[in-house]
């Protein structure tokens, strides 16, 4: 399903904006990855999208076709259409996993012929085949997402919706995610997600957009947006055997950020960001070279979205 | 129609399939069997058993009079057994030459002489009709001198006879009629087996009308505020099924095992009303109580939604149970004894009017006739009507609240004009017919002010705003209350009739009374449409406070003129008091209507 935002905005009040003027296109079949920190916009766009909530201002197109306006509660046929995990999605502890599927099935009004088939099938996606008939009080938090992921997929959704479903998962939680979205995208699936952690997001999806204070800061392909901000950006790793402290006055001398020190396959290492580009890399290099220092290697960090938004924030604070 | 059945069968399939989900159908079905079978036994037991326990609890219940009482009345004396009936006989059997024994039976025989005695004296004078009787008993105590207690002139000091007492006269018709020799027979109950149905399906339609009035709604109301206070709720929102198909679920789901476990008693109530040719009297207990339990239900819903984010289920849970609890003691009390000057509470207690109607399906105990009768019936049709009424407005309401399209209020303005005008007319059907304007007029206003606060607290906008963020049009809300009081009034001067003389004091009353009207309404804004603290708590229930006083001076200008001191009654207290008492009748609608100012002040 292709999602098109037209100007949307969202205000309580009729003077602050939860949302302003938001103008989104998330092609059908893509991961699409909203970020931004708390408070930014993101779960306010989403329930508008998963028409939970009605826009105060502007449109959502859904392949072509406008929700009412207004009408958020009668586009029973476009919800079908869209599965959507909201923040804090508890579960009814003393249903089991295969309830808990067949009363969302319901919900969705899944015919009886297709629902227990299709409710077999996302256990065994979500590998929750072995806990099907325990409480869903006795899942593991990851469980537990993994079974409200699959009760949003349980309807065979064309658009997926999900709202920092990252949220409190421990690392291999984190993985099982990163593994169940990528399942979804085999299956055509549109996905808009949400996080504030953006080592989640930054190789998963195909397309981002940061929000801050309810307004787009930038969207576009994850690899064009890192692309755009990283010209002016130059990140160097660099390794040497000894020479910590010259390296330091000469890195010093040209003005050059050390943003980190650490240590590399056993080498002393440094991270630094230079102004000046790559000219001023090599005149630094020199320098070094010059000065005692015996480096190893000096390569280019590729910048990642983190960066991005790091950049983007400070811009913005500035 | 097929279309609509086909929505409401797709509204209710989740919710009741996870209500008896598991063992939970199981467990319905076998309370629902447990429950008949009790039903069952325990009516047969109460109506035929003849032990002790079924003896004193068809008496407790009224539906026999006590043994002793009969036993005097009917000169009979009840055996247990075969064994005690032969001892008693022999200890009626004269014996030869020897001084008869002490013994209860030989005590009845004395006691009956006695009352032979008693009724046959020289200066007793029966009416003409039972002069045949005295002399008969005349005769008989003659015939037995032998009987005579030693203490006879004792005895004959405290006897005492009345010629127009039943009771007295069918006592000694039965002494006559045995000859001085007791009727010695083994206990058995005096209910016949069309009773013991009857009995039964009292039972029956007692549990019933407690499960319909007291746990449907009880149990309804603390699975929604469970749902809220787990936001559970919220996913269910963006399924593919309607607000009203929600809320229709949410109904449906909690009341599918109290339908199986009512299921077979509603069958036994029909069947018993139909043995006892009682039909139409259930089916309107039956479509009365139904009634009554959609508007509970939904009141419940109503509460539980207001509430059930902050609270615990359980609190929700106990809340409504005291609340539910209340309205079927009362109503018990007031519908198996409904009076002349009672009969109008079956419009306001949900219980009288079913439990009423169930009473005179089985055991018939009220007696009004002609216009009394039409009088109470016309209330129950009103009740019945009402209730339907209601309930439908207030599911209304929850369908806006749970679908979060309430940013104009949950109840529109005509639906809320609505409510008010079938409170009004329940609240005023209320009051005894033979009511004149007086105090009473003054009882069914405020009866109708209370439910008015919740329609109007159904008309505060809501929606997804957060409350602080609202915006409150308090005039046009104050404007709608004014009218909806004004219907109130109108319907019960149409009831009532106008004051037949209105004194210069009823000016000064009116001012009360609008005051208190104002302040209850704002107090009920400022509740509802805003954050509230512990001590705005505390706050508006001095408000409150006030406005009980403020209403009652209102009504005591209205009806008579007092002395002017009277016009700010705390200060027949103290001065002080009376400074106080104007402070706040001016700073109380001031600090509530800033309250209600948000970020745009409405007006």
């Amino acid at each position: 399903m292709q999602i098109e935002l037209e100007h949307l905005g969202k205000t309580y009040d009729g003077q602050d904006w939860a949302v302003r003027d938001l103008s989104l296109r998330i092609p059908s079949g893509s991961i699409f990855g909203l970020i931004g920190p708390n408070g930014a916009g993101k779960s306010t766009a989403l329930r508008m999208v998963a028409t939970v909530m009605d826009p105060s201002t502007g449109k959502i197109v859904y392949d072509g076709q406008t929700a009412g306006e207004g009408q958020a509660l009668r586009t029973t046929d476009l919800r079908r259409r869209i599965g959507f995990l909201g923040d804090g999605n508890p579960l009814y502890k003393h249903m089991t996993p295969a309830e808990y599927l067949r009363f969302f099935g319901q919900c969705f009004r899944l015919p009886a012929a297709k629902l227990e088939p299709a409710i077999e099938q996302v256990l065994v996606t979500f590998d929750l085949t072995g806990k099907a008939d325990a409480p869903a009080g006795q899942l593991s938090k990851g469980m537990r997402q993994r079974l409200l992921i699959a009760r949003c997929l349980l309807h065979e959704p064309s658009l997926l919706i999900l709202d920092e479903p990252a949220d409190g998962l421990d690392p291999r939680g984190r993985n099982d995610l990163r593994r169940v979205l990528g399942r979804v995208r085999e299956q055509g699936v549109t996905v808009i997600i949400s996080s504030h952690i953006l080592r989640e997001l930054d190789d998963l999806c195909d397309q981002v957009a940061i929000m801050q204070r309810g307004q787009l800061v930038v969207g576009g392909q994850v690899a064009e947006i890192i692309d755009r901000y990283e010209v002016s950006r130059f990140v160097y790793e660099l390794r040497f055997v000894d020479g910590a402290e010259r390296a330091r006055q000469v890195l010093a001398r040209h003005r050059a950020l050390i943003e980190r020190e650490g240590e590399s396959d056993g080498l002393p290492c440094l991270s630094i960001q230079v102004q000046g580009g790559e000219g001023m890399m090599a005149e630094i290099l020199a320098d070094l070279v010059g000065a005692g220092v015996k480096v190893v290697t000096v390569s280019r960090l590729r910048s990642r979205l983190e960066d991005v938004y790091d950049r983007l924030s400070e811009d913005r604070v500035n | 129609m097929h279309h609509r059945l086909r929505e409401l069968h797709a509204a209710c399939l989740p919710f009741v399939t996870r209500a008896l989900r598991g063992s939970m159908r199981r467990r319905a079905t076998l309370a629902s069997a447990l429950l008949v079978v009790g039903v069952l036994l325990m009516g047969a037991f109460i109506g035929r058993a003849s032990t002790n326990t079924a003896q004193d609890l068809r008496v407790s219940l009224g539906l026999e009079t006590n043994r002793w009482e009969r036993e005097q009345r009917e000169f009979t004396i009840f055996a247990r057994d075969e064994r005690e009936r032969a001892a008693r006989e022999r200890e009626l059997e004269p014996r030869e030459g020897t001084e008869p024994r002490r013994s209860m039976t030989r005590e009845r025989v004395v006691d009956a002489w006695v009352l032979l005695d008693t009724v046959s004296g020289p200066h007793v004078t029966p009416p003409r009709s039972y002069q045949e009787l005295q002399r008969r008993a005349r005769a008989l105590r003659d015939a037995r001198p032998d009987l005579a207690p030693d203490d006879l002139e004792v005895r004959r000091s405290y006897a005492h006879f009345s010629w127009n007492d039943s009771d007295d006269l069918q006592r000694l018709r039965a002494i006559v009629e045995a000859q001085l020799r007791p009727h010695v027979v083994i206990y058995t109950s005096p209910l016949d087996v069309a009773m013991t149905i009857r009995l039964i399906g009292a039972m029956a339609g007692g549990l019933f009308l407690l499960l319909l009035t007291v746990i449907a709604p009880l149990w309804v109301g603390v699975q929604l505020a469970q749902e809220l206070h787990e936001n559970t709720l919220q996913p269910l929102t963006g399924t593919a099924l309607t607000a009203r198909q929600l809320v229709l679920g949410l109904v449906a789901g909690p009341l599918s095992p109290v339908a199986i476990v009512a299921a077979p008693l509603l069958g036994l109530v029909l069947l018993a009303a139909g043995l006892a040719g009682r039909m139409l009297p259930a089916l309107g207990m039956l479509a009365m109580g139904s009634a009554m339990a959609a508007m509970l239900v939904a009141l419940a819903m109503l509460g539980a939604l207001a509430v059930g984010r902050q609270r615990a289920p359980g609190i929700v849970g106990i809340a409504l149970l005291g609340l539910l609890g209340t309205a079927a003691i009362a109503g018990i009390a007031v519908g198996l004894n409904l009076s002349v000057d009672l009969l109008g509470t079956v419009s306001v207690l949900p219980g009288a009017g079913p439990v009423h109607l169930a009473s005179e399906a089985f055991v018939p105990r009220t007696h009004l006739s002609g216009a009394r009768a039409q009088e109470l019936d016309l209330r129950l049709v009103i009740a019945t009507i009402g209730a339907v009424v209601l309930a439908a407005l207030a599911m209304r309401a929850l369908e806006r609240r749970v679908g979060g399209t309430h940013g104009e209020g949950a109840l529109r303005s005509s639906e809320a004009g609505l409510a008010a005008l079938v409170l009004a007319i329940l609240a005023v059907a209320a009051v005894p017919s033979r009511a004149d304007f007086g105090p009473l007029f003054f009882v069914a206003t405020a009866l109708a002010l209370v439910p008015l606060q919740l329609v109007l607290m159904g008309r505060v906008p809501g929606g997804d705003a957060p409350p602080s963020l609202r915006h409150i049009p308090v005039g046009r809300l104050l404007a709608e209350h004014a009218s909806w009081l004004g219907l109130v009034l109108l319907v019960a001067f149409m009831a009532a009739g106008l004051p037949e003389r209105v004194g210069p004091g009823a000016v000064f009353g009116v001012v009360h009374l609008g005051w208190a009207v104002m302040v209850t309404a704002l107090v009920t804004l400022r509740a509802t449409a805003r954050p509230t603290s512990i001590p705005l708590k505390l706050w508006l229930m001095v408000c409150l406070g006030f406005v009980m006083i403020e209403y009652v001076s209102g009504a005591v200008w209205c009806l008579e003129s007092p002395s002017g001191a009277m016009l700010f009654p705390m200060a027949a207290a103290h001065p002080m008091l009376g400074f106080v008492h104007v402070g706040m009748f001016v700073w109380i609608p001031i600090s509530l209507l800033r309250g209600l100012a948000g970020p745009r002040a409405g007006g």
